[in-house]
């Protein structure tokens, strides 16, 4: 175990953010050293039982490791509730732009500022965001809510788009989305 | 001036760019399959593309491109003065398509189901007891010259197919490669182009697979082909046909064909592999779309359910079912800067560092007492004592209502009763009143959504109807 590493790992968790596998720098994707130490499988149960011993479970989603507090599995937080909002928010104002959703997920592309106003000008977001507690501007709430916990960064570009962190999380959603519509249609079948 | 039919067609294919345009209007503007063009583009195309010209070549080209000219050279179908429109020749169509891969056309089901029938056709032919099978016989001459145009005929169309198929294949990936990896923005275009992967998959790649799979006919499978037999069965067995009556010679010749149409299924099958990932690309893309329309409309539903009708409360709560799909994230903490290490710890001599940072804060806190204690509690309001008294008043009013019965208005039927049995009655009151339901049973939004107004007093309050469920029904529909 690296323990420079190590530190800064516990700084990015102990914070709520996410520790993903890539990572810009000089306006390219490069491997993250902090997901390389925590994914190792030689120090992965040494990771797994220094969380345990101080109340956190490491868990890992896609291609990102974050921390959840043990015992408290059933209490979503706050925050948590926001990134969903936000990120769902991200993701519609881009398709009724109109523009493709890749270009939340493409490294060399990305959502523009002048985007990203667009979105924050409808006003039915706005209405959304202060329902779920989000009483800045969506420019501001995308850097407290994403970009602060490394869900989205900006690339080389000045664009915004999601880090694999945000991506896992984003297909997590839909996922979830898709066995609720089903599981919502096979009791209906049963009905 | 008449001009000779090998040089006005010599001036067509020189001039194909300008049948091409044409070509695009009719296709794309006018979404007319037909291949009808107008006389008035024809002439102001035909004029702008000899513009540049010597005067020589310039009425030499009129010449042979004239409507009257092509007319004369048996080059158009039709020619309608009144209409103003004419049509080009299927043969002179098909030859400018050759010279352009992606404008070749490719097979839909319905042209593959034509060739099914001309197979079925041929076949019907070759079995028919009554042709005797010798050479130099009319009937058996004519039977044979059916076969080869058929078999060369089906052969010929699915190679320009494959050749169109192809052709189609690399424009569009092309079109989404050079937009979706640099610059997303023109998503219009890469959106069109994808959808038209998706199309050209499953309307001609799949049937044009499926017509030249012989194995089709022992799987069984359904596939879009009308017919009791798969198409290359048939070809199989029109050869059987031939070597039954021992024609070797035939039988050698008509094995090459079919060889040659089964040889067009290795293409196909390549142009189905080399669009698999456009195809993945454009279901995820679909996908994603799909599914964040879904979350974002229960999030907005959940967002207007709770502001309508109840004035209060409503911000949505992390606990809501909305966000479900989040829970993975569980109690993430809220991002605070205060969770940040506030002590640099030292390598070594760490304790006496601690003791003197503790040293130096006690003694802060005990010179400087942290200012804004809180003041001595001032006396509630008289509002504020008012409103405590309306929430005796309610409760000691709600001890005589039915909870046990299901009311489908629940703020009406409340009001009502309020009305009724509580004195200095005011519709503010109605809403601290509904908490008291939600304790002894379960309120739920009536289905569909209807809107209802309650008038009283001065007072009016427009809400959602809500159902009113007794808690003792509710136990029963778990303990079932």
């Amino acid at each position: 175990m690296d323990i420079g590493a190590s530190q800064r790992i516990y700084q990015e968790l102990i914070n709520g953010g996410v520790i993903n596998k890539k990572t810009p720098a000089d306006g390219h994707l490069v491997d993250n050293p902090l997901y390389d130490e925590l994914a190792s499988s030689d120090n992965r149960p040494h990771y797994d039982l220094l969380y345990r011993c101080i109340g956190y479970e490491l868990k890992e989603l896609g291609e990102c490791f974050f921390l959840n507090e043990i015992g408290k599995n059933e209490i979503l937080s706050d925050a948590a509730m926001k990134i969903q909002a936000i990120l769902v928010i991200l993701v519609r104002g881009t398709t009724q732009i109109p523009l493709l959703t890749s270009i939340l997920t493409e490294y060399t592309a990305g959502l523009g500022k002048e985007h990203l106003e667009r979105i924050g000008e409808n006003e039915e977001y706005q209405h959304i965001m202060r329902a779920v507690g989000l009483r800045n501007s969506f420019a501001k709430e995308l850097e407290n809510v994403l970009i602060a916990r490394k869900l989205a960064h900006w690339n080389g570009k000045e664009r915004l788009v999601l880090s694999s962190g945000g991506i896992a999380l984003l297909d997590h959603l839909h996922l979830q989305m898709e066995i609720e519509s089903s599981e919502a249609s096979v009791s209906g079948a049963s009905i | 001036m008449p001009v000779r039919v090998d040089i006005t067609l010599i001036q067509v294919l020189q001039n194909k760019h300008l049948f091409f345009t044409l070509m695009d209007r009719v296709e794309r503007d006018q979404k007319n399959p037909s291949m009808e063009f107008t006389t008035s583009d024809y002439d102001k195309l035909l004029m702008q593309s000899v513009a540049g010209l010597e005067v020589v070549e310039r009425l030499k080209q009129l010449d042979a491109l004239s409507l009257d000219n092509l007319e004369h050279c048996g080059l158009l179908n039709y020619r309608d003065p009144q209409s103003g429109r004419f049509r080009l020749k299927d043969f002179v169509l098909e030859m400018l398509r050759h010279l352009d891969n992606s404008r070749l056309r490719e097979l839909s089901s319905a042209e593959l189901n034509q060739l099914m029938a001309q197979l079925e056709q041929c076949y019907k032919q070759v079995s028919n007891p009554l042709i005797p099978w010798v050479v130099g016989i009319p009937q058996f001459d004519e039977m044979l010259e059916q076969v080869y145009q058929t078999l060369h005929g089906v052969d010929s169309r699915i190679r320009s197919a494959v050749r169109a198929l192809k052709g189609q294949a690399e424009t569009l990936a092309a079109k989404v490669d050079e937009q979706a990896f640099n610059d997303l923005e023109h998503t219009d275009q890469v959106r069109e182009a994808l959808d038209s992967i998706l199309k050209i998959h499953e309307r001609y790649v799949t049937p044009t697979l499926q017509f030249l799979d012989e194995r089709l006919d022992i799987r069984r499978l359904d596939t879009e082909l009308d017919g009791s037999y798969a198409p290359m069965a048939l070809v199989r067995k029109i050869v059987e046909r031939f070597q039954q009556h021992n024609q070797t010679e035939h039988v050698a010749r008509l094995n090459r064909i079919q060889l040659h149409i089964l040889g067009n299924s290795q293409d196909v099958g390549e142009i189905a592999n080399s669009l698999e990932t456009y195809i993945k690309y454009a279901q995820d893309e679909r996908r994603r779309y799909n599914r964040t329309e879904e979350l974002f409309n229960v999030l907005k539903d959940a967002v207007q359910e709770r502001q309508t009708g109840q004035l209060r409360n409503w911000a949505l709560r992390a606990d809501d079912p909305v966000f479900n799909p989040v829970r993975i994230l569980g109690g993430l903490k809220s991002y605070n800067r205060s969770y940040n290490a506030k002590l640099n710890w030292p390598e070594s001599r760490g304790l006496a560092e601690f003791n003197e940072l503790l040293r130096v804060r006690l003694k802060n806190e005990t010179l400087h007492p942290k200012a804004g204690r809180k003041p001595v509690q001032e006396p509630p309001s008289a509002a504020e004592i008012a409103k405590r008294n309306a929430v005796s008043r309610i409760m000691e009013a709600m001890e005589g209502f039915g909870f046990d019965a299901d009311y489908q208005d629940a703020y009406r039927v409340l009001h009502e009763y309020l009305c009724a049995t509580m004195p200095g009655y005011r519709l503010n009151l109605l809403l601290d009143a509904l908490p008291f339901l939600g304790a002894k049973g379960q309120l739920q939004t009536h289905q569909p959504a209807e809107f209802s107004e309650i008038d009283h007093k001065d007072m009016r309050l427009r809400y959602r109807k809500r159902v009113y469920l007794a808690k003792r029904e509710e136990q029963a529909r778990e303990n079932q």
